[in-house]
């Protein structure tokens, strides 16, 4: 077969499929999206990094110090640890826009962005994979709010069996952080990988 | 966005979205991983636009996200020597090139098929084919030579040969 008539045979071959403009808005919004979790990620780490510092300086003052029998009490709520008056609040209906898996790469096509939903209030979790509904409890806490932790035990789901499922469930069992970024709200892991990125769904 | 990004990627996108199906995709899948490539151009188009082959480069972007896919969804499926035939061809009364040629791809290995795709439909040069690929330039005629000679043994389009 000489190379003309491969040519020719592969591009009729591609040319079965069809193929609309570029979606050059959706491209557009990705690459500002990919741009936006860098740089949360960038603040993350530094976030972090300068926490490991206080916890060492506060840890070092507390050894000098032997305490002036001054105790806070928490303000606490049922299943929420304790939360200072400016700290993130994740109450309120989202839709799940990103979803990670453990070795960096999406576990949401697409086509699934903003198809499961996640519903949180007081404590209490009710979501949607668009095939199953998932429930569960969770503790927010830090005094910036940014600590959050679903109950292992707590989180349940119904069991429609369906193919392709996004393995929601799977992955907020792995979150405990939370953060904030130009109006989107992400739900990290312990080493502060985002796991999951929420967008605010119509009712917010 | 860039303007001249913009005009690249609407003029590139249909080429690319069909040279990632070439290569194994689904129509829908090859639209995502092609979206995911042009996602990345944008933050990097300083560097796609410096380079000697703007699309080598973006097939090399292509390829190794194409690669990468593959690595996360693989199913254990093993190629087989001989692919079963599709339904769909049993209701067909004519042989369809596109279908021969197709059915030929899916016969070759995921290194041959690529090096097809990449010199046959991407018309890259060796060169920037091993830039693409990760190898060296003789091995990427090594894999050529390979991958058409089994085109050359593949019953199917041997028909089709001899019916042009």
């Amino acid at each position: 077969m000489n190379d003309q008539t491969l040519m020719t045979l592969l591009e009729h071959t591609a040319d079965q499929t069809p193929v609309g403009p570029a979606p050059l808005a959706e491209i557009a919004r990705g690459a500002r999206r990919r741009q936006q979790r860098r740089l949360v990620l960038q603040t993350a780490s530094s976030a972090l990094v300068g926490l490991v510092l206080l916890t060492g300086a506060l840890t070092l003052a507390k050894g000098h110090s032997q305490g002036n029998g001054v105790t806070h009490q928490p303000v606490t709520h049922p299943n929420q640890g304790k939360l200072g008056p400016h700290a993130l609040r994740i109450d309120g209906t989202w839709k799940v826009h990103a979803l990670v898996a453990p070795n960096g790469t999406s576990a949401l096509p697409r086509r699934d962005r903003d198809r499961m939903s996640l519903t949180f209030h007081n404590g209490h979790m009710t979501g949607s994979t668009t095939c199953n509904t998932i429930t569960g409890r969770y503790i927010q806490s830090g005094p910036k709010g940014q600590d959050l932790k679903f109950l292992s035990r707590s989180l349940t789901t119904t069991l429609v069996g369906c193919a392709g499922e996004p393995p929601l469930l799977a992955t907020l069992r792995q979150v405990r952080h939370l953060s904030k970024a130009n109006g989107e709200h992400y739900l990290h892991a312990d080493n502060w990988m985002i796991l999951v990125e929420l967008s605010p769904s119509k009712s917010h | 966005m860039d303007e001249e990004f913009a005009d690249y990627a609407a003029a590139r996108w249909p080429r690319l979205v069909r040279s990632a199906v070439l290569l194994g995709c689904t129509p829908a899948d090859a639209e995502d991983l092609v979206q995911g490539v042009l996602e990345r151009c944008v933050r990097k188009w300083s560097r796609v636009r410096a380079a000697d082959n703007r699309d080598a480069y973006v097939h090399r972007m292509l390829l190794h996200a194409f690669v990468s896919s593959r690595r996360r969804r693989w199913t254990g499926e093993v190629p087989a020597a001989v692919v079963p035939e599709r339904a769909a061809d049993d209701a067909l009364t004519r042989v369809d090139d596109a279908d021969v040629m197709a059915h030929a791809l899916d016969r070759l290995s995921a290194d041959h098929r690529a090096a097809v795709v990449l010199r046959y439909y991407a018309h890259l040069t060796e060169h920037q084919m091993a830039a693409a690929l990760g190898v060296a330039p003789g091995t990427v005629k090594s894999r050529l030579s390979r991958a058409l000679q089994e085109l050359a043994s593949d019953p199917h389009l041997n028909d089709l040969r001899g019916m042009q």
